[in-house]
């Protein structure tokens, strides 16, 4: 009996020392935070999400001389970098990574098998692949958010009751440089054509992302359009890197026009968006924001918070709607399954299932503001007891 | 009490005959040609409202729905009911569908929705169905087939002909429509349980009235759309879908198939032609080991004829996923899905080992559809709507 108690319980790692690989993410103040907050503590390791990821005789040799020197438990870094987890089989040392990209090319690497990996990630159909696939180091863990310090960012009170806005989208629209889409040149009409298809096609399904099992019969296609060559260190195939790279990103950018647009329509919409250019009718747009600083209080701020995924995310819960809950926003988003392992829909959020189903539940909620805000302060009360970066840590350090 | 029964060359005459006969109905006939102007003929309105007036029965009814009748029923003030199996079918978007005599049985539970939202409350749903005792008869009549049936059967038509709409229309768009076209296809054959196609042609609706000129009927509601979608381009699913799953299923296991183009060669592939449908295919179904059904793909959510035609003649089936059939059956007690090209190769492979297993399955569903699916229980549900 006491043996099972035992065995039955997760042991919690303590006083960890974490080697924190520091580069251009966000959370990182987030993430050392929680993992101070939990007893452990942290050194940081420079990095930048500009030096080569997969070989880097630098990072390799400055990587394996702070391993000797901090001799730490664990290295930690957001998204995963194959030259981090070479080094790390290498000097046997584990290492945690938490991906939050996507689509994740770097998932692809053949690194992904090295037996020191312990890889996150946020979707699970992404993790499902893996899984199916054979490849036990990538396992499915939701993002998070710090509502400490979101908290303390709203603890004079302001923020209460005082709506700024109506309905408000914080994201990128891909009509900047990301847009690879537009930048294929050449295609014939028959593959122009098939691809507006297909996009037409998967913006009317929600749930299960087909692009990449179609795109054979315009393979050459792509590859004549917008050549990318081979990638020696990588298992990913053709078909998913034009498929999440550009066609995926393609449908979010059509389908982000053209919903914002309907919704700014009738209802107005403040958009926060890198492309300080982009104007539409009846929306305002406000430029790019500080994630940290800004955005949470565009959130508090908002009677209704948009979230539109990126297709590429297959089933995933967006960071950007942890950051939403966490800020105590109320949010309305598409359908993504993996909300449903955690939340309950029209409880803590509300999910809208088409243009028109937006429409009618942005009005509805534009008028109810006591079930709004009580849905707003569910997914708050739900993230906060359940899905914030010590809640993640505490997952991780599990022995 | 009288039933005037529109006289027509359709599918199940005897046996709804034979329901409405054992409601203690009197059956009068009025023939009708159906390669007519089934809405507006001067001949077949005289000669229907003589009739109506002479013998004032207490419903017209037929299979499929005729505007003309519609219209003459309205005038002489008789209820006309109509059991539609066909999908799609295009006569439901007749302006004459909303007269108020009608009461129209549709098998399809997304178009019945489709008028119900529409505000059209003379449209009801009302699965089609199977006359178990007529098939048992025809099995154990002792009659033998020509041939020995092997272990998969598929009956059905596999819309090869090259001088189709579909084909002509392939071949006359513009590149950008052809790579179009050929996008939305492909992405429907990943999808079951949905059809999106009449919501995504507007890019290439130009073109294809350019190529093949779409005619309204007369007093028609139907969109381009719609006719574009249901009658040629899902027809085209249907075509490949069936295509790439019967060679798949053939090469492994071998297929006795039975369908219009006789001359249509596949291998590991008996291809015996048409079958009879009242004498031979019961026994077809009977004896196969394993039935698929791949239903046309106009067909959205409905429980194709084929379904209950194998299940009345105490068939095995393997059918594509359709909503409907959750309705009234039990998948893997009363009749099996298949999801997937892989799982039905998988599900072929696991039913032919498992010979208790899968005769179980086809009594189960025969024990349901005398239970409750006969033309006499449908029947009666018509009677109660009328």
């Amino acid at each position: 009996m006491l043996y099972l108690v035992i065995c039955n319980r997760k042991c919690y790692s303590e006083n960890m020392k974490v080697l924190f690989i520091e580069w251009e993410s966000y959370g990182n103040r987030d993430v050392q935070e929680a993992f101070r907050a939990e007893g452990h503590t942290v050194v940081s390791f420079p990095f930048t999400i500009h030096a080569k990821h997969r070989h880097n005789p630098e990072v390799e040799s400055r990587l394996s001389s702070a391993l000797h020197r901090e001799v730490p438990d664990v290295v930690f870094s957001f998204n995963f970098f194959p030259v981090i987890s070479r080094v790390c089989q290498s000097e046997g040392v584990r290492y945690i990574s938490w991906v939050y990209d996507s689509p994740a090319i770097m998932l692809y690497s053949c690194a992904i098998v090295n037996p020191c990996n312990t890889v996150y990630v946020f979707d699970k159909e992404v993790y499902l692949e893996f899984h199916h696939g054979g490849i036990d180091t990538v396992h499915y863990m939701p993002m998070a958010v710090n509502t400490e310090r979101l908290d303390r960012m709203d603890a004079d009170g302001s923020s209460a009751s005082t709506y700024i806005y109506d309905v408000s989208f914080v994201g990128s629209l891909y009509t900047e440089r990301w847009n690879f889409f537009d930048q294929m040149t050449g295609l014939r009409d028959y593959a122009k054509g098939y691809l507006d298809a297909l996009m037409a096609a998967q913006r009317k399904v929600q749930g299960y992302n087909f692009i990449q099992e179609i795109l054979a019969p315009v393979m050459e296609d792509l590859l004549q359009a917008f050549p990318m060559s081979r990638n020696e260190d990588g298992m990913e195939s053709m078909e998913w890197f034009y498929a999440q790279y550009l066609i995926n990103r393609k449908i979010t950018a059509l389908e982000r026009a053209e919903l914002l647009s309907s919704v700014a329509g009738i209802y107005g919409l403040d958009l926060f968006t890198p492309d300080q250019a982009l104007s539409i009718p009846g929306m305002r747009n406000h430029g790019s924001i500080d994630y940290e600083e800004e955005m949470p209080l565009v959130f508090k701020k908002s009677r209704i918070n948009l979230n539109i995924s990126l297709r590429s995310i297959q089933s995933g819960i967006p960071l950007r709607a942890f950051d939403i809950m966490g800020s105590g926003g109320f949010l309305l988003s598409n359908f993504q399954a993996d909300f449903l392992d955690y939340f309950v829909p029209e409880e803590d959020f509300v999910f809208y299932e088409s243009g028109e189903d937006l429409l009618r539940k942005t009005d509805y909620y534009l008028n109810h503001e006591k079930e709004r805000q009580a849905i707003a302060r569910n997914g708050y009360d739900k993230v906060a007891a359940g899905h914030t970066y010590r809640h993640r840590v505490r997952e991780m350090l599990v022995v | 009490m009288k039933v005037l029964l529109i006289d027509w060359d359709c599918f199940g005459k005897e046996d709804v005959e034979e329901a409405f006969a054992a409601e203690g109905y009197e059956i009068l006939l009025f023939p009708l040609s159906v390669s007519g102007d089934l809405y507006d003929d001067p001949d077949v309105k005289e000669r229907l409202s003589l009739k109506l007036r002479k013998e004032v029965p207490e419903f017209v009814f037929s299979f499929n729905y005729f505007p003309v009748v519609s219209s003459v029923c309205m005038k002489e003030n008789i209820r006309y009911l109509s059991w539609v199996y066909d999908s799609p079918y295009i006569r439901l978007y007749s302006e004459t569908v909303v007269n108020t005599c009608n009461v129209i049985c549709v098998f399809d539970k997304e178009v019945y929705l489709e008028f119900q939202r529409a505000g059209i409350s003379t449209v009801h749903y009302l699965p089609l169905a199977a006359n178990p005792e007529r098939l048992t008869h025809v099995i154990s009549s002792g009659r033998e087939l020509p041939f020995v049936c092997g272990d998969v059967s598929f009956v059905g038509s596999l819309y090869t002909d090259q001088s189709s709409p579909c084909q002509q229309m392939m071949l006359s768009v513009s590149e950008y429509s052809r790579g179009y076209l050929t996008g939305i296809i492909s992405a429907q054959r990943r999808i079951q349980g949905y059809n999106f196609i009449p919501e995504v042609l507007g890019p290439v609706l130009k073109d294809l009235y350019h190529s093949y000129p779409f005619e309204r009927q007369p007093g028609g509601m139907e969109s381009p759309e719609y006719y574009y979608a249901y009658y040629i381009i899902n027809q085209k699913i249907t075509s490949e879908e069936r295509m790439d799953l019967l060679s798949a299923v053939a090469r492994k296991h071998g297929l006795d198939l039975f369908t219009y183009d006789r001359d249509f060669f596949m291998s590991n592939t008996c291809n015996y032609g048409p079958v009879n449908y009242d004498y031979d295919m019961p026994l077809i179904f009977h004896q196969s080991r394993i039935n698929l059904n791949i239903s046309l793909r106009s067909i959205r959510s409905g429980i194709p004829l084929r379904a209950f035609d194998i299940m009345g003649s105490g068939g095995f089936l393997l059918s594509n996923f359709q909503a409907d059939f959750l309705d009234f059956f039990i998948p893997g007690e009363d009749f099996v899905f298949y999801e997937s090209k892989e799982d039905l190769l998988q599900k072929t492979d696991y039913y032919l080992k498992h010979e208790e297993e899968r005769q179980a399955i086809a009594r189960n569903g025969h024990h349901k559809i005398c239970a409750g699916h006969t033309y006499r229980h449908r029947v009666k549900e018509m009677l109660n709507l009328g």
